[in-house]
């Protein structure tokens, strides 16, 4: 089983006043085994978030190279990453972030009709609900279901165009514990049963020990690495 | 608390902004009102002292009592005297007085007889305070105790009388105290000091028997003892002084001078009401209708900026509602966060205030100088003062713009963080929705415009008879457009829907999501549309309006008149000799009028000869070929004028004649028709009818004595000059001139220069003018002008700020569009298909009820300016150049936003976009 994405000495700065540079990111390298839960943890501010936007293709490192499935989406124009964005990726975010207007079935259609798909949406859609556990209420509107249930959603759509990867970070941030539980699950299910790579942020200890490879960061370094067997239940 | 409130307004500083323009536009129209009235209404009340001036050549303010002592009856005298003393008690204002006693003409004669001097009548006279108002001309001022009386004269009474300086006279039967008769010696000569003082109500010419001598020598003559026969005249000027009277004035000077006249009357005085009375009271009724009308106007600019106040405000809260609630939940209650508010609002609104002030004075005066709908000239400016009536109306709009702001809070006062969520993306029915008011609205605006357009005819009476028009009218118009917009607003989802269903669910992601946004989230848009709606709807309608009502008046002034100049030469006749007895038909003389043809400037002149029948027809006499070349066709008859004038060519007794001959009279074409004038007869053969013919007014609506109307038909016969001449006689025509360009200026020159006395002269540009500084019309552009600049301002802002804020608060779900890999420019496309189904068709939506309203209200509008004028059919006119305008101000705001959006797209990082969504 191969990596599918790897990093080459990535640093993220930012100009901050006076002229000096912050580092967010500072010479990391890292790879993302493919099918796998990938957890990236850390503290508040130790640039776990900005490290998964750049492998999400939504930021650019200053310095170093990032290869996803083979390609340096470093080299890539902004049309490119749109494509690549809206084909191999799918994104959960730590807020909620259903598009208010839609309702849920609507939600991850709109994520398929961005992707281009074009046969079956329907039934992706509904598939992807499904998978979620929410094929019962898949035409209400986010503000009518709970936390939880609409950040399920979000993971259906996330998922929803097949993308080589998901990236969710902090998704169960505003959760209560037990619903971040089954989410963790539903992560856990999705990797085993449909074979999905997923990278997930967090800095919910009780929740680390699900992973399968787990990646450490503080004050923008890269301070542990470890592979591990997911424990069941 | 100050504190807080000083750094969220740095914070919002756009919105604060916006509530300022919003604010000082309200608070400065709302001054300018009371501010235009009252200067203005001290102008009108000053054209019409001026008019009366010109009309009447005489004062307006002069008061007159007069009383001739005859016998014994001398305390009528000293109560008169008396009472005139008082005047400026009485009266109080700026006044002149002037007493003037004289003897009854009495004979003279000069003591040293001259050939060419007989027997004369004259007057002894004393004019008080006539020693500091005079000039002598020759001799020298009389000096009061000599024996032989000293005297002054006018010039025209040393003419008029034939004496000279140093001429002595006795009077035959006026006797000295000794019993000795009078004499008196002329030593000096005068004129007046100031002849356009007010002292000379009479002018010293007038004075053409009168011997001017010293109060203490007339008064030992006749006034020591009041009891004897002699007949002496006393008159008494009291003389205010109307160039200084102010329209406030008014009240107190009515009353007052009436109890002065009613005194002088009681004491047994002949008195004369002066001019300026009766000229109070046909201002008054002028200028109520004047005022009423333009307050009309005012009205729903100011119910805009109101809105204008309510949506910017309401934008500001829902932007503020997180922090409201927070502060909520921390323990604040409603009336903190009311109070917080309230002084938000009354900050703001006395801060406006300051610059409201001096904005509104300089709106005044920009009102006073508009010519025309968005066309201004220079003009003497008005005098515009801060009076108690425009710090009250400046209050008024302060309190107004208070409430406004602040009613909207007392529903976000309520809520805390709790329920703030979940209220939340709730877009249900509004109230207006559920109660169908917008299908009330529009009914009952339809229902008063039916109503108002029955009454039609009672309303031009009403109009005439010097009330204002209804405000109901203006009001109508005004719920027409706020209803066709609500229903407009009601209709619009089904539109959405329906065009969302036609084009189906293959469409561009970004168009899909578009359609969604407008169908789920379409009622929160409801009060920018409705705004829209209303300021184009009214920006056309004003327009409408303005351009409609004086394009209207010119033209009915213009087919009135005929032509450019229509005037009369003054014909020398042989009158004198007919009442001499010496001849028994009046002959005039026909001048040459072809020398005004050689006038350069003069493109044309025509005879007319306009003349009435015994039967009270108009007949008007022309020569076919040179009326054609003058007179201007309507267009509006079943043939061109120039058709009617080659039919009446063909045959010399051939007439045209108005259409009621036929409806009326049962006349038909070939009837023969016989025109009296002066006993005359001539017979005439109808060869044509007419409903227009220049200056031919069908009907025309009087004003009877008890106040009812009475329309009256009005006949016109059209025929050949030459053959009436022949059959009636030579009389004086007028001459209609066509001029070159606009300027008659040549042609006065031309008579000045020629000395040509003239009968008529009628100018068209005069009367032009006249309309356009009427203060009716004046104000009307002005007002109308005025609320189409602000329409543009509110759009422009309204828009703008509306749009790019609503746009802010869903920069969390771009940054969702775009982390799901939609392209920026697919944002882009996504807020321009926004735009089109909203903004764009409501701004179209708002074109088209503005024509509507137009196209029914302007008739019943105009009714207020051209009651007592119109005989044309009412053109419609909407200026393009208007439009344009409005347009191009609405896209240049469509582009800033659209660019101020593509650059907050364009400038969004994604990840920071995404951040905002972590709270």
């Amino acid at each position: 089983m191969g990596n599918v994405i790897e990093t080459a000495n990535i640093s993220r700065a930012f100009s901050v006043a006076g002229g000096e540079k912050f580092y967010a990111l500072r010479d990391v390298n890292i790879a993302i085994p493919e099918n796998k839960l990938t957890i990236l943890k850390g503290r508040s501010g130790s640039g776990k978030t900005t490290l998964i936007n750049i492998l999400g293709a939504l930021d650019m490192p200053t310095e170093g190279k990032v290869t996803f499935a083979g390609q340096d989406i470093t080299a890539m124009n902004e049309q490119e990453r749109e494509e690549l964005r809206r084909t191999q990726i799918g994104f959960v975010f730590q807020s909620v972030s259903l598009i208010p207007i839609m309702t849920a079935y609507e939600n991850v259609e709109f994520a398929l009709r961005l992707a281009g798909v074009k046969e079956n949406i329907k039934e992706r859609a509904q598939e992807s609900l499904k998978m979620v556990g929410l094929a019962a209420r898949m035409y209400h509107m986010p503000q009518e279901l709970s936390g939880g249930e609409q950040q399920r959603v979000a993971i259906a759509r996330a998922i929803a165009h097949r993308p080589k990867v998901v990236f969710a970070d902090e998704p169960t941030a505003e959760l209560d514990t037990g619903t971040s539980l089954q989410v963790m699950k539903l992560f856990s299910e999705l990797v085993e049963r449909e074979g999905i790579t997923i990278i997930m942020t967090t800095h919910d200890r009780g929740l680390m020990g699900m992973g399968g490879m787990l990646y450490e960061l503080s004050d923008g370094q890269l301070v542990n690495a470890q592979e591990k067997e997911a424990e069941n239940g | 608390m100050f504190k807080f409130l000083l750094s969220k307004l740095m914070h919002k500083k756009w919105m604060v902004l916006c509530l300022l323009i919003g604010n000082i536009l309200l608070i400065s129209i709302a001054v300018s009102y009371p501010m235009y009235k009252q200067a203005s209404l001290n102008r009108m009340l000053n054209d019409e002292f001026n008019n009366y001036r010109e009309k009447n050549a005489g004062n307006p303010g002069v008061i007159t009592f007069e009383y001739t002592k005859k016998k014994n009856a001398g305390d009528v005298f000293v109560t008169l005297d008396n009472i005139y003393n008082s005047a400026n008690d009485a009266i109080g204002a700026q006044l002149v007085g002037v007493r003037v006693y004289a003897q009854a003409p009495s004979k003279a004669n000069l003591v040293n007889p001259r050939d060419d001097v007989g027997e004369l009548k004259l007057r002894l006279t004393n004019m008080s305070g006539v020693e500091e108002q005079v000039s002598i001309v020759t001799g020298q001022l009389y000096s009061e105790g000599q024996d032989v009386i000293q005297a002054i004269v006018s010039e025209n009474c040393m003419i008029a009388q034939n004496l000279m300086l140093g001429d002595e006279l006795a009077f035959t039967n006026v006797k000295n105290a000794a019993d000795n008769k009078v004499r008196v010696v002329i030593v000096g000569v005068f004129r007046e000091m100031d002849a356009q003082s007010d002292y000379w109500v009479e002018g010293a010419d007038d004075y053409a028997d009168n011997l001017f001598i010293a109060y203490s020598d007339f008064e030992k003559l006749y006034l020591q003892d009041l009891n004897t026969s002699a007949m002496v005249k006393g008159t008494w000027y009291t003389v205010v002084d109307t160039g200084k009277l102010t329209t406030a004035d008014i009240p107190a000077i009515q009353a007052k001078t009436r109890d002065y006249i009613k005194s002088a009357k009681d004491a047994g005085g002949t008195t004369k009401e002066p001019a300026y009375l009766e000229i109070f009271e046909e201002y008054s009724s002028k200028a109520n209708r004047v005022m009423a009308s333009l307050m009309i106007l005012e009205v729903p600019i100011l119910i805009l900026l109101c809105a204008f106040l309510f949506m910017i405000s309401g934008q500001m809260l829902s932007m503020e509602q997180n922090e409201i609630s927070i502060l909520k939940s921390r323990g604040a209650s409603g009336g903190q966060i009311f109070g917080l508010y309230l002084m938000q609002s009354g900050l703001l609104a006395v801060l406006s205030a300051v610059v409201a002030l001096p904005l509104g004075i300089f709106m005044t005066q920009l009102l006073g100088s508009s010519n025309a709908f968005l066309e201004f000239v220079r003009r003497r400016a008005l005098d515009i003062d801060i009076t108690a009536e425009v710090l009250l109306y400046g209050l008024a709009a302060v309190i107004v713009s208070i409430l406004v702001t602040v009613i909207p809070v007392i529903s976000y006062s309520k809520v805390s963080i709790v329920n703030l969520k979940q209220r939340k993306n709730r877009a249900g029915k509004r109230l207006w929705q559920k109660l169908y008011l917008d299908v009330v609205i529009l009914a009952v605006s339809i229902y008063g415009y039916y109503v108002f357009s029955q009454q039609k005819e009672e309303m031009t009476v009403r109009v005439m008879s010097g009330s204002s028009l209804d405000p109901l009218l203006y009001f109508s118009s005004s719920l027409f457009i706020l209803g066709m917009g609500l229903v407009a607003i009601r209709i619009w989802p089904w539109l959405v829907k329906l065009v969302f269903k036609l084009v189906g669910r293959a469409i561009k992601p970004e168009t899909y999501a578009s359609f969604l946004q407008i169908i789920r989230t379409g009622s929160k848009q409801m009060f920018i549309m409705m705004f829209l709606v209303l300021t184009v709807a009214l920006g056309i309608f004003n327009s409408t309006v303005a351009r409609t009502i004086l394009s209207n008046a010119t033209q009915n002034t213009a087919y009135r008149l005929g032509a450019d100049i229509v005037m009369q030469e003054k014909w020398k006749d042989n009158s004198a000799a007919v009442r001499a007895g010496m001849a028994t038909e009046l002959i005039y003389t026909e001048p040459d009028y072809s020398k005004f043809n050689a006038i350069d400037g003069v493109a044309n002149v025509a005879r007319v000869l306009d003349t009435k029948a015994t039967d009270g027809a108009r007949l008007l006499g022309i020569v076919t070929n040179e009326f054609g070349l003058v007179a201007q066709d309507t267009g509006l008859d079943d043939y061109a004028l120039i058709d009617y004038l080659n039919v009446l060519a063909t045959t010399s007794n051939a007439v045209l004649v108005s259409e009621n001959y036929r409806s009326i009279k049962g006349m038909d074409i070939g009837d023969s028709i016989t025109v009296t004038v002066d006993g005359k007869n001539a017979v005439c053969k109808i060869y044509g009818f007419f409903n227009y013919f220049p200056t031919y007014v069908a009907k025309t609506v009087q004003i009877l004595p008890d106040g009812s109307a009475q329309t009256v038909d009005n006949y016109m016969v059209v025929g050949n000059l030459s053959f009436i001449q022949s059959k009636i006689s030579v009389t004086p025509y007028d001459l209609w001139v066509d001029l070159k360009g606009d300027n008659a200026d040549a042609v006065a020159a031309f008579i000045a220069e020629n000395k040509i006395t003239m009968a008529k002269y009628d100018v068209l540009q005069n009367e032009f003018y006249e309309i356009r500084n009427d203060t009716l019309f004046q104000g009307t552009s002005g007002i109308l002008t005025m609320s189409f600049i602000v329409i543009l301002i509110l759009c422009g802002v309204g828009f703008l700020i509306y749009w790019v804020l609503s746009i802010r608060e869903r920069e969390l779900l771009f940054g969702v569009f775009r982390a799901m890999g939609m392209s920026r420019r697919g944002i882009i496309r996504m807020l321009l298909n926004e735009q089109l189904f909203s903004s764009v068709l409501f701004i179209g939506v708002g074109a088209g009820i503005g024509a509507l309203v137009s196209t029914l209200f302007v008739p019943l509008i105009q009714i207020a300016y051209t009651a007592d004028n119109q005989v044309l059919p009412l053109k419609l006119i909407t200026q393009s150049s208007d439009l344009v305008r409005l347009f191009v101000i609405i896209a240049v705001m469509f582009i800033i936003c659209m660019a101020v959006l593509a650059r907050i797209v364009f400038s969004m990082k994604i990840t920071n976009a995404l951040k905002l969504g972590e709270d």
